[in-house]
């Protein structure tokens, strides 16, 4: 299992971020905000532990829940997530399982099914406008099931990632 | 809907009538991303 890291995060995830912007869409500078690099480095070492998250789809949950869902940052938290759980799933030649749009929302709908599917006319592709759509579910706690907290949303979303994800050689 | 409930509707939408699943993967760096992605990236910028 390869992991992404602080450095990895430095050298090409923030420049991925910032060079799909445009000038009236900021995104924090991530490298200078300290205590948000503090928090983003934590989390990018706790998902290493096999105890906490044994799966593949636990650690994929996990990156994208405790960044996308959090504060670290003063904004750029779901792009950042988003953009971290893409890294994870290439540096480990992940594969993902071919799906349309439909079928994506049908998924997306038995475990929020409180949460209205939104099209975007920009994100043509099925596996983006998924992601693009479960960021919003994972920042947006009153979509979440009645009751849930953050961990039942992060153990959802690991099985929905365990339908979707997987390693050639199996972890 | 219990968590095997859910396990089960979600399996019947990934594979599709008895057929194996189908894979892809993405490209070998994120520079080398498809337009969808870079989509996704703006368009969270709005969120």
């Amino acid at each position: 299992m390869e992991y992404t890291t602080l450095d990895h995060c430095i050298d090409r995830v923030f420049p991925f971020i910032h060079a799909h912007l445009s000038e009236h869409e900021p995104a924090p500078e991530y490298e200078f905000i300290n205590s948000g690099m503090g928090q983003l480095e934590k989390v990018l070492q706790l998902v290493q532990s096999d105890v906490y998250y044994p799966t593949f789809s636990d650690k994929c949950a996990y990156l994208l829940c405790s960044i996308a869902g959090s504060q670290y940052f003063p904004n750029g938290n779901k792009r950042l997530g988003v953009a971290v759980l893409i890294d994870f799933l290439i540096i480990n030649s992940a594969e993902i399982v071919v799906l349309n749009s439909g079928d994506y929302r049908e998924l997306l709908n038995i475990y929020y099914p409180s949460y209205t599917w939104e099209e975007n006319e920009n994100i043509r592709d099925p596996h983006p406008l998924f992601l693009y759509n479960l960021a919003i579910v994972i920042g947006t706690p009153s979509i979440w099931e009645f009751g849930h907290g953050f961990d039942q949303v992060k153990e959802s979303v690991s099985e929905v990632f365990e339908q979707l994800y997987r390693l050639k050689e199996p972890y | 809907m219990s968590k095997n409930q859910r396990k089960k509707a979600a399996y019947k939408i990934v594979v599709k009538r008895g057929q194996e699943k189908k894979y892809t993967k993405l490209p070998g760096k994120l520079s080398d991303l498809g337009e969808g992605y870079k989509a996704l990236v703006r368009e969270l910028a709005k969120r």
